[in-house]
């Protein structure tokens, strides 16, 4: 099963970086990131520059929401693309079985949402080493440090680890409509729209329920890191990651245990779809 | 003879709809095996059931002895397929399409994606993407996309559609040279009633789901006879006087003042005789071997 899984991942990684999508999302997503970081770029002082883990907070909150658009429009396409162009039938009248289909697709999601974090993570730290200043946060009216170098790295790599799940869970609920949806258009339309109304429908619940949302953690992680690099004397909330005590079991810190659910959820959802259509396509 | 394929009580339901009802199908090592049938009359259906495209309602598919079921993977292993129309990454190369599915046929060496390219007449469009390929190309593409991983068993569902008189010449061939010179046993679905006349060896016709006949190409000419093509004066009342007679076994009206009739042959005096007593002016009286085509209309 391994070398079955191993061959249908190298072929959808193949299909991926072949699609005509590809290169026009990596540019999008490439821009918007700089775009991000320059255009709230705040004002360079006489003797000291924005820091520059502030542009690098920027960009990557920006890259990484344009990263899970993408990611849900990609996971869209996974498998109702295939439905679409009737493909699914060449990729399942050979010997592999719809499971290892499935790993095959899920793995190269998440190659792919890694590979966006880490391009959207390159560009924001690149632009922010090239255009501000590592070292310590300071107040520039008083010349007090406020953060040391150590202090603000800290935090962001504490932004980086907390961002990442939300963004690999993404791409999982592309996946999850694209199994009962045979139109790439309607699945990427259904997921969008899930996804986007996710987000808005953050606005109408209390800021405490916004957690429960996986795309909330990296837009927050890095919106901390942003008050922190300005040398606010903003906290991290605990809410976001203290682990949650349960009668029978612990649960992890919520910027772990929720986008993972969230992934388990529309993964299984998907399999079970997936398990038991007929490929009428 | 040693069956390769064969289903069991094969039985698929749509709602209220039975599409595939208790289909026992036998395709036989060597065979090329003609599924015939209306639209709509179950033959996709049932592909795609032989493939665990479609899950069967009840009934079980053995492929090369084995149960389609538990040794999938085996069984897909050796069978090449193309089911209704052709599939394929349209943005991507005749090449590229074929070396996805190299990859997920273990045991394919690169040097057979050549050899199919150039079987099917594609070798020198096999870097150009499949967009812009004609729809024959394409179907081209898909047959060569069946025989890549050199199956035992292939099965075609409607596999000269779109091909021209020579693509469906050149296809016809190369089938069956690989049924003669490799022994690959071939099921294919098509409404080309004369090219499965001349290119298969035995046939099923599927009627509303159900097989109503499965016979050698010979039994089913034998079975079907000769035929007398009757011209008359006035067309409409020969149809009604030879359908009168006893031993008449079918008759049928082109339309054109002709008139098809199944006779025996010993007979065909009697009917001539039988029309000219009814006042019916003959003037042309053929006798003729009846076809696959008239066959299966006439069922």
């Amino acid at each position: 099963m391994a070398g079955r899984v191993f061959r249908l991942t190298r072929v959808e990684l193949t299909k991926l970086a072949l699609h005509p999508f590809f290169p026009i999302a990596l540019l999008i997503l490439a821009t918007l990131t700089l775009l991000g970081a320059w255009a709230f770029e705040p004002k360079t002082t006489v003797w000291s520059g924005p820091h520059a883990l502030l542009l690098f907070a920027l960009g990557a909150k920006a890259g990484l929401k344009i990263a899970m658009f993408l990611l849900v429009i990609f996971g869209s396409l996974s498998f109702a693309g295939e439905f679409d162009k009737g493909t699914v039938r060449l990729l399942l009248t050979r010997p592999v079985t719809r499971t290892e289909l499935f790993i095959a697709k899920s793995l190269t999601g998440l190659a792919l949402a890694a590979f966006y974090f880490a391009v959207v993570m390159a560009i924001s730290f690149g632009f922010g080493c090239l255009r501000g200043d590592l070292g310590p946060v300071w107040d520039g009216e008083q010349g007090l440090i406020l953060s040391s170098a150590d202090g603000i790295s800290a935090h962001a790599a504490k932004a980086v680890k907390m961002s990442i799940a939300g963004v690999l869970a993404a791409v999982f609920l592309g996946i999850a409509v694209s199994t009962f949806v045979e139109s790439s258009g309607f699945a990427v339309a259904i997921a969008l729209t899930i996804f986007i109304g996710a987000d808005l429908g953050l606005g109408l619940v209390r800021e405490e329920q916004t957690r429960y949302l996986f795309s909330w953690y990296p837009a927050y992680a890095f919106e901390t890191l942003r008050s922190f690099a300005e040398g606010s004397s903003t906290l991290w909330r605990p809410a976001a990651e203290s682990p949650v005590n349960l009668k029978l079991f612990r649960l992890p810190t919520p910027w772990l245990w929720i986008p993972a659910v969230s992934a388990l959820v529309c993964s299984g959802v998907g399999y079970v779809m997936f398990r038991i259509k007929n490929i009428l396509a | 003879m040693t069956a390769v394929l064969e289903t069991e009580g094969l039985t698929r339901r749509f709602g209220r709809l039975t599409a595939v009802d208790d289909l026992n199908l036998r395709v036989e090592e060597g065979d090329i095996y003609g599924f015939l049938g209306l639209n709509g009359a179950g033959k996709t259906t049932t592909i795609r059931m032989c493939l665990r495209l479609i899950w069967p309602t009840a009934g079980r598919v053995r492929i090369f002895g084995k149960d389609l079921r538990s040794s999938f993977i085996s069984i897909m292993s050796q069978v090449g397929a193309l089911v209704e129309l052709p599939a394929y990454y349209p943005h991507l190369s005749a090449r590229t399409n074929l070396e996805i599915l190299r990859v997920l046929s273990p045991g394919v060496e690169p040097a057979r994606i050549d050899e199919v390219l150039r079987l099917v007449g594609l070798a020198e469009r096999a870097d150009s993407s499949v967009k812009t390929y004609s729809q024959g190309m394409r179907q081209r593409l898909g047959i060569a996309m069946a025989l890549l991983p050199r199956p035992r068993l292939v099965i075609l569902d409607e596999p000269t559609n779109g091909l021209d008189p020579q693509g469906i010449a050149d296809i016809r061939n190369i089938l069956l040279d690989l049924n003669r010179r490799e022994g690959v046993t071939l099921l294919i679905s098509s409404h080309l009633l004369h090219e499965v006349e001349v290119t298969c060896t035995r046939v099923g016709i599927l009627k509303a789901g159900r097989l109503v006949e499965q016979e050698t190409v010979q039994a089913i000419l034998a079975k079907a006879g000769t035929a007398v093509r009757i011209e008359a004066d006035p067309a409409e009342r020969a149809l009604g006087v030879v359908r009168a007679i006893p031993f008449v076994e079918g008759a049928e009206s082109d339309g054109n003042g002709a008139v098809t009739v199944r006779v025996p042959p010993e007979r065909r005096a009697e009917l001539n005789a039988e029309l000219v007593k009814a006042g019916v002016k003959v003037s042309a009286f053929v006798p003729q071997q009846m076809t696959l085509e008239n066959y299966f209309l006439s069922r």
